[in-house]
């Protein structure tokens, strides 16, 4: 027995469009059913909306939308039978649910993601241990999809005071690799790692199950010691 | 003639550069890297989004990263020519081997990636199927080779145009002089000028099953034969273009169909038909679960024809003596299908994985067209009829950067090259008629056209194959040629139009599954990942030589080729 999901989907091609709109769509909808394969049905069957998908399995990072102003993965998130779909709106608007993830990358490479190499030269393969392994895994595992900026009250309130959780993660993932000599806590400084509150919507959305806030928590004890507190 | 307003895309602009490179993965930004520490100005073009498009993200597992004693450059020259069944091309072989004892896989570490460790802080190394020593590692994370490679890409600030679609290469007088893209964005045309040109925008296995969001494929959207198609036309020689790597993936439900399952040897897992039978016994009974792509994918599919297939068409896959480790390697989509691997039997089929054939190339991945290279899955001839595990990312690790270097030495000696104006400005006028297609009043979506050419290459010309299907497959595609011409886009706007990024795939799906089709007719044997009914067995009498595949006066020229020693 099928059953019906009223999508509304927002639509605007600033090339063409005077306005943007919300479109509805009655999609088939049957328990399980993922937002991803409810924007393709759309797309098949009713209209070539504007939407990015990769891997199906949360291994890129590239089809987050919000979904009732919840940010989310459309191949994770499970869809409901009312359902209004729009872009996330930390990375600047393209077309429909398409955002700019040039501006992502504009923003990581001024962090200077990359290892700050040590002056000797190391012998290959590293000698690490476990432990430094395990804390690194926790920061590596991010696959950028932005859920966490996207959920993040101060990102949303003072974009230009904080940089958002998925660029802390990147510089902690940095710092806990003991092969980088870079400033990372530094650089965390100003990218506005103080500004961060601790409330933890990040952790409870990230689809990897990283601790973001506990990370970010981390690195504000690190660089402001313990009497820091947000 | 100019185009009316509505439909016009933006004029071109030009970008200029030493090397131009193809592609968004672990290859591409390997090569962009090379290159750019060779001297050259590079630019990065790919069709996605840089490290989130194609095969990057699922990049995990890698082979020859650290070996020792009894392993050696012989056991790996051994073990690559069995996986090959002998149509590996030994210079390639050789100059691979070679590469990746210099540690060029183990250098990751150096750009920052952690490869797995064991508790006492050692590489944690698998013994891979086919492999007859442990030389595969891990990351934790499926994207962090690419990752890693992104950063380096960074750190020498080479110029990076994402999502931007090269939908031709660019001659004059018979030289490769860069490419002309699509930005997706924007819609606007780039002309991109440069001395080398480097694909490495390989495999085609999207152009594979009509599965509900994508093909029956383990790999990303932009998999779509792109590098074939574009070097076909140029007229570069390709090679083992029969040569279809299926992996066992996830066959049910319907969104995850594709999706890795998991080499069964890398998680102890075993394989069960619909009796119940462990039928491996059957088709290798020596190392069981533990066999090679090939054999593993033939023999699912051959239980299924039987009669003993599961309800989805595919074999039981037991993870139950799988480790912690092993279940979270990859991001397997157990817990979104509703399965506990730990008490479950997962439905699993071969899914388009990976392609052997490719361009043929030297060991400094040049082409026979002056000033194209190409490299890893783009290319053919390294891995022979299969490919071994954990290779094709060793493969990316190692001609990547070889494309990039011998590009840009070639690059830096070439003088500034001419340009064919006339050919950008067809190129712009193909797409914008694609476009155009929006005033017909009738015709065929894209998205229907693309699963005809994914229902024809999977039933007709996939894992199942014998000479009526193949002929069949021909013809169809053919059909299909003539059906291209009824594209309607319903979408007309130039600006991030998913539907004619749909329309130029599909031209490239189908001159990729042409080539596939004439070759896997010609070789009547059945070898690694090529299954011919008719012929079930291997002819090493006829058979030990490569096909190659050529443009001449617009004709696909397909001929043989003894193998290179």
């Amino acid at each position: 027995m099928n059953e019906i999901s009223e999508v509304s989907v927002f639509r605007y091609n600033p090339g063409t469009d005077e306005s943007p709109r919300y479109e509805k769509y009655q999609v088939p909808f049957s328990q399980g059913m993922t937002v991803l394969e409810v924007l393709k049905y759309i797309y098949d069957n009713f209209s070539p909306i504007a939407f990015r998908f990769g891997c199906r399995i949360k291994a890129c990072g590239s089809c987050t939308v919000m979904m009732n102003k919840r940010p989310v993965m459309a191949c994770k998130a499970k869809a409901e039978e009312v359902m209004t779909i729009e872009p996330i709106s930390v990375l600047p608007f393209v077309r429909d649910l398409i955002v700019d993830f040039d501006a992502f990358f504009d923003k990581r490479a001024k962090i200077r993601p990359f290892i700050d190499p040590p002056k000797a030269k190391i012998d290959l393969p590293r000698q690490l241990d476990y432990e430094v392994v395990s804390r690194y895994r926790e920061c590596e595992i991010c696959v950028e999809c932005l859920i966490c900026d996207a959920a993040c009250p101060v990102v949303e309130r003072s974009p230009h005071l904080f940089a958002g959780p998925c660029t802390m993660l990147e510089l902690a993932r940095l710092y806990r690799d003991p092969q980088d000599q870079g400033d990372r806590l530094r650089l965390a400084q100003s990218e506005g790692l103080s500004e961060c509150d601790l409330c933890g919507k990040c952790t409870k959305m990230c689809p990897a199950g990283i601790k973001i806030h506990e990370v970010i928590k981390e690195l504000q004890q690190l660089a402001f010691g313990q009497a820091h507190s947000g | 003639m100019i185009a009316g307003r509505r439909f016009t895309m933006r004029p071109f602009s030009v970008y200029e550069a030493d090397v131009l490179v193809i592609g968004g993965g672990v290859t591409a930004t390997r090569a962009a890297v090379a290159a750019h520490d060779q001297g050259a100005k590079v630019v990065l073009v790919d069709k996605g989004i840089l490290g989130k498009s194609g095969g990057g993200p699922v990049a995990f597992s890698v082979t020859c990263a650290f070996m020792q004693a009894p392993d050696s450059a012989e056991v790996l020259f051994r073990d690559m020519i069995a996986s090959g069944q002998g149509l590996n091309n030994r210079r390639l072989v050789k100059a691979f081997v070679e590469d990746v004892f210099e540690g060029r896989v183990l250098e990751l570490e150096k750009f920052g990636i952690v490869f797995a460790r064991e508790r006492d802080g050692q590489l944690s190394r698998r013994q891979m199927g086919g492999h007859s020593q442990p030389r595969d590692v891990a990351s934790f994370h499926a994207a962090s080779m690419v990752n890693v490679m992104v950063s380096e890409v960074m750190r020498r600030e080479i110029k990076v145009f994402s999502e931007t679609a090269i939908t031709k290469l660019l001659t004059y007088q018979g030289r490769i002089v860069g490419a002309i893209g699509l930005k997706r964005k924007t819609g606007e045309m780039i002309v991109f000028r440069a001395k080398s040109t480097v694909l490495t925008a390989g495999g085609a296995s999207q152009a594979f099953g009509p599965g509900s969001v994508c093909g029956y494929s383990t790999t990303l959207l932009e998999i779509t034969g792109d590098s074939y198609a574009m070097a076909y036309r140029v007229g570069a020689e390709l090679v083992d273009m029969e040569f279809i790597q299926y992996i066992l993936a996830f066959a049910y439900p319907e969104l995850y169909k594709g999706i890795l399952a998991g080499e069964p040897a890398a998680h102890n897992a075993k394989l069960y038909n619909s009796l119940g039978e462990r039928f491996m016994e059957r088709y290798d009974p020596e190392r069981m679960e533990r066999s090679t792509k090939d054999i593993l994918a033939a023999a699912i599919v051959q239980e299924v024809k039987a009669g003993r297939g599961t309800p989805h068409g595919g074999a039981w896959m037991d993870f139950s003596a799988a480790s912690d480790d092993s279940l979270h390697i990859f991001p397997y989509p157990f817990e979104e299908a509703g399965i506990d691997p730990r008490k479950d039997r997962v439905e699993v089929m071969p899914a388009a994985h990976y392609h052997m054939g490719g361009v043929k190339i030297s060991e400094k991945c040049e082409s026979n067209v002056p000033g194209l290279y190409a490299s890893a899955e783009a290319a053919g001839g390294l891995h022979g009829a299969n490919r071994l595990a954990g290779c094709s990312t060793a493969d990316s690790n190692v001609f990547g950067s070889r494309s990039g270097k011998y590009a840009a030495i070639d690059a830096l000696r070439t003088e500034r090259v001419g340009i064919d104006w006339q050919q950008t400005l067809e190129e712009e006028e193909r797409l914008r008629r694609l476009l155009e297609t929006g005033k017909k009043v009738s015709g065929i979506k894209p998205v229907d056209l693309k699963r005809k050419i994914q229902t024809v290459l999977w039933n007709d010309a996939g894992p199942l194959r014998d000479r009526a299907s193949l002929t069949m497959a021909i013809k169809k595609i053919k059909e299909l040629r003539e059906e291209y011409g009824q594209l309607r886009l319903r979408d007309t706007s130039a600006q991030y139009n998913n539907e004619l990024m749909e329309a130029v795939d599909i031209a490239n799906m189908l001159d990729f599954g042409e080539m596939m089709a004439q070759a896997a007719l010609l070789r009547e044997e059945t070898r690694g990942g090529h299954y011919r009914e008719d012929f079930p067995k291997k002819d090493d009498e006829k058979w030990l030589k490569n096909i190659v595949i050529k443009k001449q006066d617009n004709e696909m020229c397909v001929s043989t080729m003894p193998v290179v020693m």
